[in-house]
């Protein structure tokens, strides 16, 4: 009998069906990978095994847990399951966690409202816990606070909650979306060794296929509140039956077809000197004195014309830090930044705005990057105060509908506002935005992070195709982002640049150990699957039928092709 | 900007609670302003012979204690309250908003300053300030006006403060920043148009509370003098008659409620109203 066994779970919203008819199952010991883009309904799944459904939804259908049918518990008969016999991980830790209280207190709670157990007992399970999630005694005492833990140790506090009283179910929504590749890796390996370990069942939400190919057992594909496909990881990565799961691993290798590389030899256009950027100890505190801290710590780079640029780093890297510094909204301490051989910080007037018009840039958030309040019109046409000239209202508008239609928007698309433009859509705005100043150099922080891989795929190809003659600096932590996209690469940790070079050289052969770190965490797919076929060819000897066939040929390829 | 909104928020339905509100608070302009041209009888005419009377149809609430028509006083006094808090609501919000906006933009010293300002402000009970006030200028309703008009700038200070302090962590204000465009401009642009849901209602509510302090204030005696009918005045006559007019206090106490009543109603439902995302009912 299997662990969870959804049979025509169907839910829906003020009429609006958003689970059709889904199935799964799922074994005890056995990690599920519950992939899908956004609003396919991964995350609406996991509610309703839990039953925290909103009240407005309707549900039909059976969920089973261990063969005792949850749909027809009442609120009561779920709580006392919830936490006990099923637990749960959300993407952001630190709201996932209550910041007024301690760790132990935390953790404890948890033991405490499914058992009768004293304080005394509560605690030891709590601090047995944390030991398990790699948080030990000498180093993370019961009393500390989450905001004492970084992000990854926060996750892990949580997972300490949702593992406390050993669960057989663990449902783990998008766990480590919101953390670096490194604490990603981590705690990856943390719930593949709790599910061996305690043979919990783990449904993993994720959107990212690489995740799944590197932890999960079965795959279940979602598209549109159906599963549309199921199976084991490596059989059906290799040749998946849906048209929509290869589309989804085409667009997750996607590399955008590049006009010819730059001229090395010309003269760079934007040059960063050295420059530092220290910040006064945290808060008020500057008044007792301390010491201040060194964000950015003496770094040089530059740009040529034409060139795509990666800048990479962890979160603290500095990288945001000299980004504002680059764009001329925080000044620096030490150190110059030229574009086009006009240093930044002596410009004044009418030629700083000449120097600011030649670099714009696009933000990661596709939802607070605008002025909720201003039709597209006005935000695309905002840097028009940068031009020494403004257009005229007439001349304003056709410029903004002739970018808009650079970007692939429709003209009239100026009249609408932000709000009514989905996550790719509002992307091509902020890009629009960028571009309608003409400028020499974009700068994009983090601009795909946020967007489902194939709106990824397209938004890559745009400005893949916008980069003739447009310089980008991508600053990302996605490895595979930068890898595709960008000539050239610049490796940043504790504020230093440690590593630079041309990205192909840079991934392929690390020669600071940093880099090399981070490239052996982030999530690869063609690495995972082909270390699930070494694996399994470990395992069991290749049937001679698939020789014959020449399936493993294919199986070959497909990998090739993606790497 | 006001055909947008039309666009903005046309279609979508309003909510039993603001159209309540809204209409309380007409029925409350209506009389305040109705009574700048006709009252039943004049508020301030006495005629002892018809003293203490129940609703009838000459007087629909009755008379008071020297004879004076209920009705055209309450109607009197809607005037009073309106006038009163219409101006020391707009006095807080042209001192406090600006204010608030120059500290969030400038942070450091400047919003030092302004914020230990307010705690000086927010430091002395609003009726002492009164009690200071009528002590040096004498009690009238200019001076009641002074006094809620002071308290008010700090609330819309901190409250626009607050709010423009988390716009400028926005990413369309750093937009705005690389497209070089200075604070005040930025300020002027960008946060306060993405303020003023906020203010809207914090004004309707702090309205309400000046309606509330200016009776409490003529309930002391520290507000509008005789003959301006005030509602405070008059729950204040009516108190020492509870027993042989319970009416008295009933009509004025009624007034007074359904006012701040539906002044708060009016301010929740404009501002579900006026924020353009609640148009498709997003989370986000």
């Amino acid at each position: 009998m299997s662990l969870l066994d959804i049979r025509d779970l169907r839910v829906s919203i003020g009429g609006a069906a958003i689970l059709k008819s889904l199935s799964l199952t799922l074994a005890g010991g056995e990690i599920l990978g519950l992939v899908g883009e956004s609003g396919s309904g991964k995350s609406l799944t996991a509610l309703s095994v839990m039953g925290l459904l909103p009240p407005q939804a309707s549900r039909t259908g059976s969920v089973r847990l261990a063969g005792a049918e949850l749909t027809t518990k009442s609120e009561t008969e779920l709580c006392a399951l919830r936490g006990r016999e099923m637990g749960m991980i959300f993407q952001e830790p630190m709201s996932a966690l209550n910041p007024l209280l301690s760790i132990g207190q935390q953790v404890a709670e948890t033991v405490r409202v499914h058992r009768r157990a004293s304080r005394q007992e509560a605690e030891q399970i709590a601090r047995h816990t944390l030991d398990r999630v790699g948080l030990p005694a000498e180093r993370f005492p019961l009393g500390l606070y989450p905001h004492e833990l970084s992000g990854g140790q926060r996750q892990r506090v949580a997972i300490a909650i949702a593992i406390a009283l050993t669960p057989r179910l663990l449902i783990a929504d998008e766990p480590t979306t919101a953390l670096d590749v490194t604490t990603q890796a981590q705690i990856l390996a943390l719930l593949q060794r709790l599910v061996r370990e305690d043979g919990i069942g783990l449904v993993l939400v994720t959107h990212d296929l690489a995740v799944v190919a590197q932890v999960a057992d079965r795959v279940a594909v979602m598209k549109d509140g159906e599963i549309v496909e199921q199976g084991r990881i490596g059989k059906l990565f290799h040749s998946p039956r849906h048209p929509f799961l290869s589309t989804l691993l085409h667009d997750a290798a996607h590399r955008p077809v590049r006009m010819p590389h730059p001229d090395a030899a010309a003269s760079p256009i934007l040059e960063v000197e050295g420059v530092v950027r220290d910040y006064p100890p945290s808060g008020r505190s500057h008044r007792r004195g301390g010491e201040a801290f060194r964000a950015v710590d003496g770094v040089s780079l530059f740009i040529r014309p034409g060139e795509n640029v990666g800048l990479v780093g962890e979160s603290g890297c500095g990288k945001s830090t000299l980004l504002r510094t680059i764009l001329g909204l925080e000044a620096a301490q030490a150190g110059d930044i030229r574009v086009y051989g006009v240093s930044l910080g002596r410009a004044q007037g009418a030629a700083l705005r000449q120097l600011r018009r030649q670099i714009q840039v696009v933000f990661q958030d596709p939802w607070g990057s605008f002025d909720p309040r201003w039709r597209v019109e006005r935000v695309v046409g905002e840097s028009f105060h940068l031009l020494e000239v403004a257009p005229a209202a007439r001349q304003r508008r056709r410029q903004v509908e002739e970018v808009l239609e650079r970007v692939g928007l429709s003209p009239s698309d100026a009249d609408r506002y932000p709000h009514e433009f989905s996550g790719g859509q509002r992307q091509r705005i902020a890009i629009a935005r960028a571009l309608i100043t003409e400028p020499s150099i974009l700068v994009l922080d983090e601009a795909v992070s946020a967007l489902d891989v194939s709106i990824r795929a397209q938004i890559l190809d745009l400005l893949a195709g916008l980069s003739q003659g447009l310089s980008c600096l991508f600053v990302s932590h996605d490895l595979a982002v930068v890898q595709a996209i960008t000539d050239r690469v610049y490796i940043m940790h504790d504020g230093r640049i440690v590593e630079s070079g041309a990205t192909e050289a840079v991934f392929n052969s690390p020669q600071h150990p940093y880099t090399a770190g981070l490239a052996a965490a982030a999530p690869n797919l063609a690495r995972a699957l082909r270390q699930r076929e070494e694996q399994a060819a470990r395992d069991e000897p290749v049937p001679a039928r698939l020789l014959a066939s020449g399936t493993l040929f294919r199986v070959k390829r497909r990998v090739q092709g993606i790497i | 900007m006001s055909a947008a909104r039309g666009s903005r928020t046309g279609g979508r339905p309003l909510s039993r609670s603001f159209r309540l509100g809204a209409g309380l608070t007409v029925l409350f302009l209506f009389c305040a302003l109705l009574s700048l041209v006709w009252t039943p009888f004049d508020p301030a005419a006495m005629l002892i012979s018809d003293k203490l009377q129940l609703p009838s149809p000459t007087h629909w609430l009755g008379t008071d204690h020297l004879g004076r028509d209920v009705l055209s006083a309450i109607m009197g006094g809607a005037r009073t309250s309106l006038g009163v808090a219409l101006v020391a609501v707009g006095l807080g919000m042209a001192g406090g908003v600006p204010l608030g906006l120059w500290a969030a933009a400038r942070q450091g010293w400047v919003d030092e300053i302004v914020m230990r300002g307010n705690d000086l402000v927010f430091a002395f009970p609003a009726l002492l300030l009164a009690i200071l006030i009528t002590a040096l200028l004498g009690a009238g309703a200019l001076n009641a006006i002074l006094a809620i008009g002071i308290f008010n700038v700090p609330v819309f200070a901190r409250v626009s403060r607050a709010g423009a302090l988390a716009l400028w962590q926005k990413e369309f204000i750093l937009a705005a920043r690389v497209a070089g465009k200075g604070s005040l401009r930025i300020s002027l642009e960008h946060v306060l148009p993405n303020l003023l849901g906020s203010l809207i209602v914090l004004g309707t509510i702090q309205f309400s509370l000046g309606v509330l302090a200016e009776a409490g204030l003529s309930y002391v005696g520290l507000g509008a003098q005789a003959p301006t009918p005030s509602w405070g005045r008059m729950l204040a006559e009516a108190q020492t008659l509870t027993a042989l007019a319970p009416t008295l206090a009933l009509f004025p106490g009624l007034a007074l409620t359904a006012t701040v009543l539906g002044l708060n109603l009016l301010g929740d439902g404009l501002r579900d109203w006026l924020d353009p995302r609640s148009a498709q009912g997003d989370a986000w």
